[in-house]
């Protein structure tokens, strides 16, 4: 609370000292302000030769070569965004426990805030969260004989 | 007098020397060789309870809740539970093994405070649950017996789990809880076999002869605290209690309020609390006595914390916790007692083949009242109920028996 109430007194403090509003770009006034430049900007685009425009669209639909890696662009572009939001979609729905590594879940401190705040049945759920978290694996003397046998 | 160089020893000893030396250096060997074989095995217990744990294959979610379920009697087998156990079979050897041995020193850094990490705790739940699992298997194929061994089993293992600290103790109780509610099952679906009931008497009464030392739990919680409240490890005690001040506010605060003179005053004012809580816990007051006392202290503490005793900022941030442990002990001595006056009860049955009218004397009592249990036939078998309230959770505990028919 307290944490929140001082920020807040920060934000009002740094907008009275610098001006934070968005900057906007006014177009009519710019060309009141300047028309020598809008005058130049609009003839120098009416100088450029038509035929030299280059048409990326006209080649793509006439080369087959162009049309398929156009298409795998395309796929690669579209699976790279869907990957993006999946792992930010994960990274959203990670329980915030996870944030806590199994080592501090279990240390002395962290086991009594769990029984101060719940009693045994907090202090229970955090070991067995924990215990779910800790890494287990099955390895017997038979096994490492066997894999060290190839 | 005989002259032992000359006499009839010497001489024999002299004609045979050849087959004397052979004998000797034969049995040198003997004695020598099994020595030299290989290493003893272990004699502290949490090296087995670490290799057990690692013995254990990992869970997924779904088989993880079932295991829970199944061990706390709430579902029926299933083959993924089973097959789950059986994977687990050299887990269950280690822990059995470690469980019979008398040592059990888990490595604890004790120097860490409340820091101290204590990843057994969870991973001993974990192997509490395979082990009253495989009683439960082995129940549901009629092998009572080797199911109730099972079950001492995760009790002996309840005494490594440990009184060194408080958490522990705890953790500790909560399994001896777990494992109490299985016996009671158990118990309500075997046949009366006097021999099987007669041994978990004697297994219960050697438990019961050294429980979890909430005296030692606390002493040693005590010597711990006093020795963070120091000025070169309160940050780390400061931390643990609010995560949320850095390590330099904290060390500003305690040099503002005084420094080391005003740790030494907080030690003093923790020392004071801890040693009345003790006192009282160790006492044999009734529990409503025992209580109000606690309580007492408790409001006391909170008082000094309003009336801006700064030195009270440990004892009220630690004292709490103890004031419950009372009633968590008092809650897991009177399980163990339904528990013994049970099997009392079942002993008659196997005997006579009927219950009881009234319980015989002298079995254990009631921890919430100070009396024997309330005993009552019900038409499933029969009913053991506390005498007096449990305070903290406002009711009164009734344990139920089945007798199988």
């Amino acid at each position: 609370m307290n944490e929140q109430k001082d920020e807040k007194w920060l934000d009002e403090l740094i907008s009275r000292s610098i001006d934070t509003s968005e900057p906007r770009f006014d177009a009519e006034q710019w060309k009141q302000k300047y028309p020598g430049e809008f005058q130049a900007l609009v003839e120098r685009e009416a100088r450029r030769p038509q035929a030299a425009r280059f048409d990326v669209l006209s080649i793509v639909m006439r080369s087959r070569i162009a049309q398929v890696a156009a298409a795998a662009v395309f796929i690669i572009a579209v699976g790279l965004f869907i990957a993006h939001l999946d792992h930010r979609g994960q990274q959203r729905g990670q329980p915030e426990q996870l944030a806590k590594s199994p080592a501090e879940m279990v240390t002395s401190a962290s086991l009594r805030t769990a029984y101060n705040r719940g009693g045994m049945k907090a202090l229970e759920e955090q070991c067995d969260r924990a215990a779910r978290m800790l890494g287990q694996g099955l390895l017997s003397m038979k096994d490492v004989v066997e894999e060290s046998n190839g | 007098m005989v002259d032992i160089v000359k006499g009839p020893i010497m001489s024999v000893l002299r004609k045979n020397r050849m087959p004397m030396l052979l004998s000797a250096l034969l049995l040198t060997l003997g004695v020598a060789v099994p020595v030299l074989a290989y290493p003893p095995d272990p004699n502290n217990a949490a090296l087995l309870y670490y290799q057990a744990f690692l013995s254990c294959p990992k869970t997924d979610g779904p088989l993880d809740t079932q295991l829970r379920d199944f061990t706390e009697g709430k579902i029926g087998l299933n083959k993924e539970i089973e097959d789950y156990v059986g994977s687990c079979r050299s887990a269950i050897k280690l822990a059995i093994v470690a469980s019979e041995l008398r040592e059990c020193d888990w490595g604890l850094r004790y120097s860490e405070g409340f820091s101290m990490i204590m990843s057994h705790l969870a991973q001993i739940r974990t192997l509490g649950r395979i082990l009253i699992a495989d009683a439960r298997i082995m129940a549901s194929r009629g092998e009572y017996a080797e199911a109730l061994a099972r079950c001492i089993t995760v009790l002996k293992i309840t005494r490594h789990v440990g009184d060194k600290t408080l958490i522990s103790t705890l953790v500790g109780w909560a399994l001896e809880g777990m494992t109490y509610t299985c016996i009671q099952d158990l118990l309500g679906k075997m046949p009366g076999d006097l021999k099987v009931l007669e041994q978990l008497r004697i297994d219960l009464a050697a438990l019961s002869k050294r429980p979890l030392s909430v005296k030692n739990s606390l002493q040693i919680e005590r010597e711990v605290v006093i020795e963070q409240i120091k000025m070169n490890k309160v940050s780390n005690l400061l931390k643990d209690l609010d995560p949320n001040r850095s390590p330099e506010e904290s060390m500003k605060l305690i040099m503002d309020y005084g420094g080391e003179a005003f740790l030494e005053q907080c030690r003093g004012h923790y020392s004071k609390y801890m040693t009345s809580v003790m006192s009282i816990i160790e006492s044999d007051a009734p529990y409503a006595e025992a209580r109000r006392r606690i309580t007492e202290i408790f409001e006391q503490v909170d008082k000094d914390q309003k009336n801006k005793k700064k030195e009270a900022m440990f004892t009220a941030a630690l004292v709490p916790a103890i004031a419950k442990v009372y009633g968590n002990r008092i809650r897991a001595t009177t399980l163990a007692n339904t528990v013994r006056t049970a099997v009392e009860v079942y002993i008659i049955k196997a005997q006579t083949g009927q219950l009881p009218k009234v319980l015989p004397g002298g079995l254990p009592k009631d921890l919430f009242g100070g009396e024997d249990f309330e005993y009552k036939k019900t038409e499933e078998g029969f009913m053991l109920q506390c005498r007096g309230k449990d305070l903290d959770k406002d009711k009164i505990h009734q344990y139920e028996f089945k007798v199988a028919k």
